[in-house]
């Protein structure tokens, strides 16, 4: 079954053309660094700002592939074929699941590697020192971070069963409702964002909200409960 | 009836309060073509659904090759079927092959399997493999749709309206390809709204209405169980009628002289005796053979049961 997503992810255009279009603006926010950088701009914009850049948009990039995996099936109605090579619905969503991580582990990566060949170049035009550590473990954080967030657009897809539904709770969740939480006093830094931030500033070193071990448990109680309602409705209910 | 490799089992399955699969129970012979029919609505893609375990039963038994649905043996027997229910559902952004090679892969069989080809030559495919199945018209899509469910080589083929969208070109040549199923080791359930193309194409019907079993068996039997046709010497036609319908058997006489008796239960040889008794010798004594429209028709509207 791995080996049918594995063709899938390979042969649709999607995975691709997220990775272009990420690589594509994170390039694209370098060279206008470069282009409008003031003069007396610190000298760490050069690389601080793709690598910035690149944080945002691999988030949004891994929520798209995260949501693609079951949402393709949905929006091409190919779940019943998917359903009837696998006729078991748990292994589907397990395979599915792996697919998932797989594919955005590979994106990030993909992403990082990237940013951060373009923060050494950005760093020798403007003849600045490239802290190739910390700026490995900022891509890295914002990997892991944006890893999470396409994990959850993968539960969500599969609860709502439609690519864009799973797309648009995601980005709500993310940028709405999540802020909001963080806003309630005590509760607030156990929702998803404060917690998967937590887990960035472990991987920076930077302070976080949340002790690393806390803050794991918070991301899989999330990530759990929101794929298991949506694998219990997979599982349970007919396939229209 | 031969080795089944399906059988329902005073199967049900609502949606709401409306039943749309109601005590159904029937069974399907091992490298047979059985054509399912009924009305829009009558329940055949919900039957098609159960077997292939996208839907549950509210009651009832499903075995799929001798594994009942529910258990883990059922998944298994799934996997031994090939499926076209509805409309094709395919990945539109990926070529002709890649879909293939998509389902291939759930089946552990290469990208490069020589099967690929062939299945891509079976439905008439091959110059367009590497075209993208958006590009596709309704009939090619129909082509690729059952290419997916041929390409692994099931031992059941589950075929929901496949001729839909197909040219009559496309139409002989499907129903050849389901025709040669059987002598390819493999069983096919076929349902369609063309009665016509289901009776050159199937040896056996299952008739369902309102998700209930009205008629099973070889096509052959189904379509001559509606009674026999007499042809009587002229003049004796009211003769003939009165002693029918004194023996309690319905007979209608119509204006060519041929007189339709419902049989029912009793074999023509009792026909003929009672004529006989009554000094009526008919010319042409015969099965009442109609086609499986007019019989499909008849056992819709009456609902009455066929064994």
């Amino acid at each position: 079954m791995f080996a049918a997503e594995l063709l899938k992810i390979r042969s649709m255009p999607a995975p691709r053309l997220t990775l272009i279009i990420t690589l594509a603006l994170i390039l694209v926010g370098a060279v206008i660094v470069v282009v409008i950088a003031p003069e007396g701009a610190s000298a760490t914009a050069y690389y601080e700002v793709p690598d910035l850049i690149a944080q945002v948009i691999v988030a949004i990039g891994a929520i798209v592939l995260g949501a693609w995996i079951f949402g393709l099936e949905f929006a091409s109605k190919t779940l019943r074929l998917a359903a009837t090579v696998q006729p078991s619905r748990a292994r589907l969503v397990l395979v599915k699941l792996g697919s998932a991580v797989g594919l955005l582990l590979a994106y990030v990566v993909a992403v990082v590697a990237t940013t951060l060949l373009i923060g050494a170049i950005m760093a020798s035009v403007g003849s600045v020192a490239f802290p190739f550590g910390q700026q490995l473990d900022s891509a890295i954080s914002g990997g892991v971070e944006a890893l999470l967030w396409g994990v959850l657009a993968f539960g969500l897809a599969l609860l709502f069963r439609s690519y864009t539904a799973g797309l648009v709770a995601t980005l709500v969740l993310a940028l709405g409702v999540d802020v909001g939480l963080q806003q309630i006093p005590t509760v607030g830094k156990y929702s998803l964002g404060s917690a998967t931030s937590s887990v960035g500033d472990a991987i920076t070193g930077d302070a976080a909200t949340l002790a690393l071990g806390v803050a794991l448990l918070t991301v899989a109680a999330w990530l759990i409960v929101v794929i298991g309602a949506g694998a219990a409705r997979f599982i349970t209910r007919d396939l229209k | 009836m031969a080795n089944s490799v399906l059988s329902f089992d005073s199967v049900t399955k609502s949606y709401g309060s409306r039943n749309a699969v109601d005590g159904l129970g029937f069974e399907v012979s091992e490298r047979s073509v059985t054509g399912l029919l009924g009305a829009n609505g009558a329940g055949k893609s919900t039957t098609m659904k159960l077997l292939l375990g996208l839907a549950a039963p509210n009651s009832g038994q499903i075995e799929l090759f001798g594994a009942l649905q529910g258990t883990p043996a059922f998944a298994d027997a799934v996997r031994r079927t090939g499926s076209h229910i509805e409309l094709p559902a395919l990945y539109e952004r990926a070529t002709a092959r890649q879909n293939i090679a998509i389902q291939c892969a759930g089946f552990g069989i290469g990208r490069r399997d020589p099967k690929i080809d062939a299945v891509l030559e079976t439905v008439g495919l091959s110059s367009r493999s590497t075209d993208k199945v958006k590009s596709f018209s309704l009939g090619m899509r129909q082509r690729m749709s059952l290419a997916l469910a041929l390409v692994h080589e099931p031992e059941l083929v589950v075929l929901d309206e496949p001729i839909n969208g197909l040219d009559p070109e496309g139409v002989v040549e499907m129903r050849e390809l389901i025709r040669s199923l059987p002598a390819r080791g493999m069983t096919a359930l076929v349902s369609s709204h063309v009665l016509d193309e289901i009776e050159r194409t199937v040896d056996e019907i299952v008739i369902i209405r309102e998700g209930k079993l009205i008629a099973e068996g070889p096509i052959a039997s189904i379509i001559t169980t509606s009674g026999i046709v007499l042809r009587v010497p002229a003049g004796n036609g009211d003769a003939a009628l009165a002693a029918l319908t004194a023996a309690g058997v319905a007979a209608t006489v119509f204006e060519n002289g041929e007189i339709r008796v419902d049989t029912g239960d009793q074999p023509g040889s009792v026909i003929a005796k009672v004529l006989a008794d009554a000094g009526v010798y008919p010319d042409e004594l015969r099965p009442q053979t109609a086609d499986l429209e007019s019989v499909f028709l008849d056992l819709t509207s009456t609902g009455e049961g066929v064994s």
